[in-house]
């Protein structure tokens, strides 16, 4: 029961990452459940869905599903979508029940393959893993299939791909494309979008990319195997405010300016981001600590950053008093009762889905700015 | 490296089979890695002098996420490599879902890379009656299968089924039906009646296993025949069972 949020919306899960990184693929992907992890997902942790043509089902199972396997059942509806879809790719997610019953979903793939002689994939998701597992898992998959041997360089471009970028660390109201846009205003060609953009053909190019730029924690395990397989560097930055210290990550003139001292500032936010953050909080002479509510991942942590597995954790930490400022998604606003504590609001949906969708900021704007002038403000009312 | 499950009606003797297989392996010269699949747990203990180890799930239920890999791997005779998956407390639970937890544990753990096995034997209990029993057969896992029955009627039905599940899943790279061990239980025409039954079923007898009273000897020691009995008619025809399964069985990643 420790897990059990009482204010907070429930948190994004492994099968919302995988469906959302898939969206763009133009595959069809069935979501194997009873309509309530599809409907989760579509109405709460996905902002491009309404009006979207993106090709996802229910399976629609029901007990009787549960008890008599019935996958045979479901690869033929399966079969027939794709008839009349003609997909790049067919995926099978899990969901709870297929979990407990030890469905198969990468042999239902295999047999529907077989079948249809599209590329199929099955996808363990289990709703008991967070999103950016299921993000991953899809980003892994793909390239571990779809890759090119990487062939000797024939130009001098310089290539990236990025990897992490899906709306429910980024919202929908444009993060993308302005980062893309930015990326390729510092003379790079991008290769492969993972995942707003992606589709078969990137995914192939993808080993051709002379950096990989992780910009969600999503990402991270990619890279590392990217790293081991094909030999190709990452970065783990996102761009934010003027971009310049992104920039100066990408080059690798990033110098790091962490201040002296006990940090009274904690961003609660996606650990790539969140970082990305710090710099620029740093560069104003900012300490501040990162806090997870996804697991921290220790390859991209610092010795003071925190692991926040649940709600009583966070409302503990937040009225400890050891924070005067803290960055998070609005919704956390309601765990602080500490009139001493303040609140600077940045939208992440995997906490908020779709209360907050519309007020996300710009990265690459004054919005962050304003976050930085606001946290300013709010400490030296305390100085 | 071979990936073998033996399947089986329960009370056929998968057990014994197996474990005496392992210790005629060993003997070889191969390294094996043998994995209880039956929620009692105690597929292996005639390997280990009779002396139940303990189980994946009891382990993951005592120690959570601090498991480590020599929590649930233990050696036995001749360096045989012991695994039990375990299961629920019986009548409660789900056996079937157990065994996929046990499994994704050993991955994570690592425990194929720790014991670095030449030959994986999973013995799993009487029939592929759910996704948890069909695990051991899965891609990525055994790559044959081979059943144990004698020449009763419900043994006969049950190799059947467990035949017919493993064909039924051909489309998905599963593991092949290899063949059945006929485990004697000295019935009139036994012999003639599995081979009849065969027909139906398809593939054929890869060794006839006597019925002995080495076998409880053995047992009653908490050990293989080929342990205990190293010289007796009945451990001579568990190698020949293991040579033959050498011969039939297919290498693979």
């Amino acid at each position: 029961m420790r897990k059990l949020c009482i204010d907070l919306p429930p948190l994004a899960p492994d099968y919302s990452g995988a469906a959302s990184a898939l969206f763009d693929m133009g595959g069809v992907v069935v979501m194997h459940d009873a309509s309530g992890c599809t409907g989760n997902y579509t109405g709460f942790d996905e902002p491009r869905w309404l009006g979207s043509r993106s090709a996802l089902y229910c399976s629609g199972m029901r007990s009787m599903d549960a008890i008599m396997g019935n996958d045979d059942k479901f690869i033929r509806r399966t079969l027939d979508a794709a008839e009349s879809i003609k997909p790049s790719i067919i995926a099978y997610l899990g969901s709870p029940v297929p979990m407990l019953i030890g469905t198969d979903l990468e042999g239902m793939a295999a047999e529907t393959e077989a079948e249809s002689g599209i590329p199929s994939f099955g996808f363990n998701t289990t709703g008991e893993c967070y999103y950016d597992k299921g993000a991953s898992d899809v980003y892994m998959t793909l390239i571990k299939r779809f890759a090119d041997i990487p062939e000797k360089k024939s130009d001098n471009k310089k290539r990236v791909n990025i990897i992490g970028l899906i709306p429910i660390d980024f919202g929908n109201k444009g993060n993308d494309k302005k980062i893309y846009d930015f990326v390729s205003s510092l003379g790079y060609e991008i290769t492969a979008k993972f995942a707003m953009g992606l589709d078969v053909e990137q995914v192939r190019a993808c080993t051709k990319a002379d950096i990989n730029i992780v910009v969600s924690r999503s990402g991270l395990d990619t890279a590392e195997y990217m790293k081991k397989k094909y030999n190709i560097p990452y970065i783990c930055a996102v761009p934010l405010n003027d971009g310049s210290i992104f920039t100066s990550k990408l080059d690798g003139s990033f110098t790091d300016s962490r201040p002296e001292g006990k940090s009274r500032v904690i961003i609660i936010h996606e650990q790539v981001f969140a970082n990305s953050l710090r710099d620029e909080l740093n560069k104003r002479g900012i300490s501040a600590d990162v806090g997870s509510m996804f697991g921290l991942d220790k390859r991209i942590s610092e010795k003071s950053d925190l692991d926040l597995p649940d709600e009583s954790t966070i409302r503990k930490l937040v009225n400890s008093g050891r924070y005067d400022v803290v960055i998070a998604d609005p919704q956390i606003k309601q765990l602080i009762k500490n009139e001493k504590t303040n609140l600077v609001s940045v939208p992440h949906v995997a906490v908020s889905s779709k209360l907050h969708w519309n007020e996300y900021l710009d990265y690459l704007s004054g919005d962050i700015e304003n976050v930085i002038q606001k946290t300013i403000d709010y400490l030296k009312l305390d100085f | 490296m071979r990936k073998i499950a033996i399947y089986g009606k329960g009370g056929i003797g998968k057990s014994t089979t197996t474990s005496n297989l392992a210790a005629a392996f060993s003997e070889m010269g191969y390294k094996v890695l043998q994995i209880g699949c039956d929620p009692k747990a105690d597929s292996t203990k005639n390997l280990t002098n009779g002396v139940k180890i303990k189980s994946v799930l009891d382990a993951i239920r005592e120690k959570g996420e601090n498991l480590v890999c020599e929590d649930v791997v233990y050696q036995g005779f001749n360096g045989i490599w012991c695994v039990e998956a375990g299961g629920p407390t019986p009548g409660i639970g789900c056996a079937g879902r157990g065994i996929i937890t046990a499994f994704e544990k050993l991955e994570e753990l690592g425990a194929y890379d720790v014991c670095k096995p030449d030959i994986v034997l999973y013995d799993v209990l009487g029939d592929v009656v759910c996704g948890g029993f069909a695990m051991p057969i899965r891609g990525g896992y055994a790559k044959d299968v081979f059943i144990v029955t004698s020449g009763e009627m419900m043994s006969l039905y049950a190799a059947s089924n467990i035949a017919s599940a493993v064909k039924n899943f051909g489309k998905r790279g599963y593991a092949e039906y290899s063949g059945v061990i006929l485990n004697s239980r000295n019935v009139e025409g036994e012999e003639e009646q599995v081979r009849k039954a065969l027909e139906e079923i398809g593939g054929d007898i890869v060794s006839i296993v006597p019925r002995s009273s080495s076998v409880q000897e053995a047992e009653n020691q908490g050990k293989t025949v080929i342990e205990a009995l190293p010289q007796s008619e009945q451990a001579e025809q568990y190698r020949i069972l293991a040579k033959k399964i050498i011969e039939i069985s297919k290498e693979c990643e």
